[in-house]
């Protein structure tokens, strides 16, 4: 048995569009450990849902493996161990539960499914209703509609949690909930991990949220992972200046709020034209000589166990520019 | 001195159901308010009523004065016709809306819409229009070039200028933006902040931002107002109100969030979901959901001065220190 629960390894999902090539993933290598709560952030199209897709065997790899406990995804074996072991919830539950379908069916598709001995449905169904604070007897014969925000959430991680996964992929599970809904959910997930030992993986643009939940964060920009680490480590003391830029950015609710600041210039470039060298040179601040040509791979930085793809923890690199180490 | 906007009584109903129900509020020329809240408490009811645009099922009452720079006479917002409204709004009060980045009509050129805002107030030629717009493009930092371009070619942040350089098309004294960066990622999120700031400073431009993101507000806003299922539960200085809320309601949204490099781990959330506006519970709206609650919470409380400057709708405000909670139990508990 490996250490891991699932293991990305330079997979490269690549799209066509209008005649070119978009690369959405681009050599990402990722590990996900049981019962691990590991947080992707990043901005809107730097890959992070793809990656999820990917990981779900939803989505078609160009190159590399993902593989669950060393059985690859894309095998026959490997596809039915995810199926069973690994769920999935998204970011709008009223786009993923069937208007037409009442709760309790809902929740119980999944066993049908994977063909699961019926005489556990009812048990199976009424603790994971339980386990996501919904009461069995009020909510089993509700349709989606009749739910609030919040409800439906839960309903879609009750559907999620009946064939007891050792992992669940949430996409933005929470954003489109308004605070007090938020933290409920949240108390949901992370107790499911600690009473569980559910391995969660959060993929959200909120760096906050993810400092605030998880044990490691993976910061994805333009179909690479830029940075890695222990969560306290990546967003209190970034070591890429395009995670230092993020953090920077984040509103701060407080009293006096964040000051002043000096913000990331440009947009997201287009992923059909990804700059030559370090993918974030054109935008970086802190940019020097090789940077537009040398393509850095994640280098030790920081904490320990904390990697950014950055030439500014290249020691040879930042010698041969003739520039001091800022780090 | 006489304030910007003056709101009283504002009231908004669907038949019966009260939406809003009985706000009031005060701006000064210049001055940022921020409207905080959940889904459903009000806060973007209100803005459409300040700018009179409510849907047709929904009525308004209630006193609305304006003052803006430039009239003579104070504005009666609240008695306005229609056709009355028509030459207040974007002349004198503009809205930047919710996804109002993806309402710019995608077969026309970003020049010629921002051209026929200017040509609504104001009096002028092709060529004083031309320039005007590319001035207002310039001020929100888009190149000219821009103008030139359909909505479609534009990214989201672009896009949010582009509304943005609309609202400013007449030169008004207020600008209601709800939830103008929610749709945005961080990065942009936070270059649309500073730019309206910068805009504040620069033209004297007093703003009204809703948001249910409270680190938004913080950081943007010199008072906030904190409203919860149609009423306005805290007001205040927003370094006053972060640093020491005087509702339960407030304390316990603020509690729920993190702040990076405090302390991490989930706050107990607040059990429960906002009342539903057809019946609101009896007394204060917040008290089956309040964790502080105590007898006379059952009674309506009144929006009161508990701390200089700081008002709430709390029985038992001022609150000088919080009781500490007890955890709830594991799992989040049952919600109707």
């Amino acid at each position: 048995m490996s250490e891991s629960l699932m293991e990305v390894r330079d997979v490269a999902v690549e799209f066509r569009v209008r005649g070119s090539t978009a690369r959405a993933l681009d050599g990402v290598s990722l590990e996900w450990r049981p019962g691990e709560i590991l947080g992707v952030v990043g901005e809107s199209g730097c890959g992070k849902s793809t990656l999820a897709r990917a990981m779900m065997a939803l989505q078609e790899t160009a190159r590399g493996e993902i593989a669950i406990d060393g059985a690859a995804v894309g095998d026959r074996g490997g596809r039915r161990e995810l199926r069973r072991r690994i769920q999935m919830i998204f970011q709008d539950p009223y786009q993923t539960l069937n208007p037409r379908q009442r709760v309790g069916a809902i929740v119980t598709e999944p066993l049908r499914v994977q063909a699961v001995d019926p005489s556990v449905h009812a048990e199976r169904v009424e603790r994971a209703m339980r386990d996501v604070g919904l009461d069995p007897d009020r909510h089993l014969d509700r349709y989606p509609h009749q739910l609030s925000g919040g409800q439906r959430q839960r309903v879609a991680i009750a559907a999620a949690l009946v064939l007891e996964p050792d992992g669940l992929i949430c996409d933005e599970p929470v954003s489109m909930l308004d605070a007090s809904v938020r933290a409920q959910i949240l108390n949901v997930l992370v107790a499911l991990q600690k009473q569980r030992g559910l391995a969660l993986i959060f993929i959200t643009h909120d760096l906050s949220l993810a400092w605030m939940l998880c044990d490691r964060i993976a910061v994805m920009y333009l179909g690479r992972i830029v940075e890695e680490g222990r969560a306290v480590d990546v967003i209190e003391r970034p070591q890429h200046p395009y995670t230092q830029a993020l953090v920077t950015a984040i509103p701060v609710p407080a009293a006096g709020g964040g000051g002043r600041r000096e913000l990331l210039k440009g947009e997201l470039p287009d992923p059909t034209a990804v700059p030559s060298g370090c993918r974030f040179h054109p935008r970086c601040p802190r940019r020097f000589e090789p940077c537009d040509s040398v393509d850095p791979g994640l280098l030790e930085a920081g904490a320990s166990g904390q990697r950014a793809a950055c030439l500014l923890h290249d020691p040879a690199a930042v010698a041969a520019s003739g520039r001091g180490r800022a780090a | 001195m006489s304030s910007l906007l003056e709101v009283e009584d504002l009231r908004v109903v669907h038949g019966d159901r009260p939406i809003v129900d009985g706000v009031d509020l005060r701006l000064d020329a210049g001055e940022a308010l921020g409207l905080a809240g959940e889904s459903g408490c009000g806060k973007t009811t209100t803005a459409l009523a300040l700018m009179k645009l409510l849907p047709a099922a929904l009525s308004q009452s209630g006193a609305i004065t304006l003052r803006p720079k430039g009239a003579e006479e104070p504005i009666n917002i609240g008695r306005r016709t229609e056709a009355g409204m028509r030459v207040v709004r974007w002349r004198h009060v503009s809205l930047v809306f919710q996804g109002a980045m993806n309402s710019l009509d995608p077969v026309k050129r970003i020049d010629d819409q921002i051209g026929e805002a200017i040509a609504l107030h104001a009096k002028g030629g092709a060529a004083a229009i031309a320039a005007r717009v590319e001035e207002l493009l310039d001020t929100v930092g888009l190149p000219a070039s821009v103008g030139r371009r359909y909505p479609h070619q534009l990214s989201g942040g672009q896009r949010q200028r582009v509304m943005i350089a609309l609202a400013l098309a007449c030169g008004p004294s207020l600008v209601i933006a709800d939830e103008p960066t929610t749709a945005l990622d961080v990065v942009m999120q936070a270059q649309v902040l500073q730019l309206l700031e910068r805009l504040r400073k620069e033209l004297g431009l007093a703003l009204i931002l809703i948001s249910h993101d409270m680190g938004v507000l913080a950081e943007t806003c010199d008072r906030i107002a904190v409203m919860y299922a149609g009423r306005i539960v805290e007001v205040g200085a927003v370094d006053a109100v972060f640093a020491a809320p005087q509702h339960p309601y407030t304390k316990r949204l603020l509690d729920s969030l993190p702040v990076i490099g405090g302390e991490r781990g989930l706050a107990a959330p607040i059990p429960g979901s906002p009342p539903d506006p057809g019946g609101p519970p009896p007394g204060c709206r917040f008290h089956p959901r309040c964790p502080y609650r105590a007898e006379r919470c059952v009674i309506d409380p009144a929006l009161r001065e508990v701390r200089p400057g700081q008002l709430s709708a709390c029985h038992y405000a001022p609150w000088d220190s919080w009781p500490e909670l007890t955890a709830p139990a594991a799992g989040g508990e049952v919600v109707s």
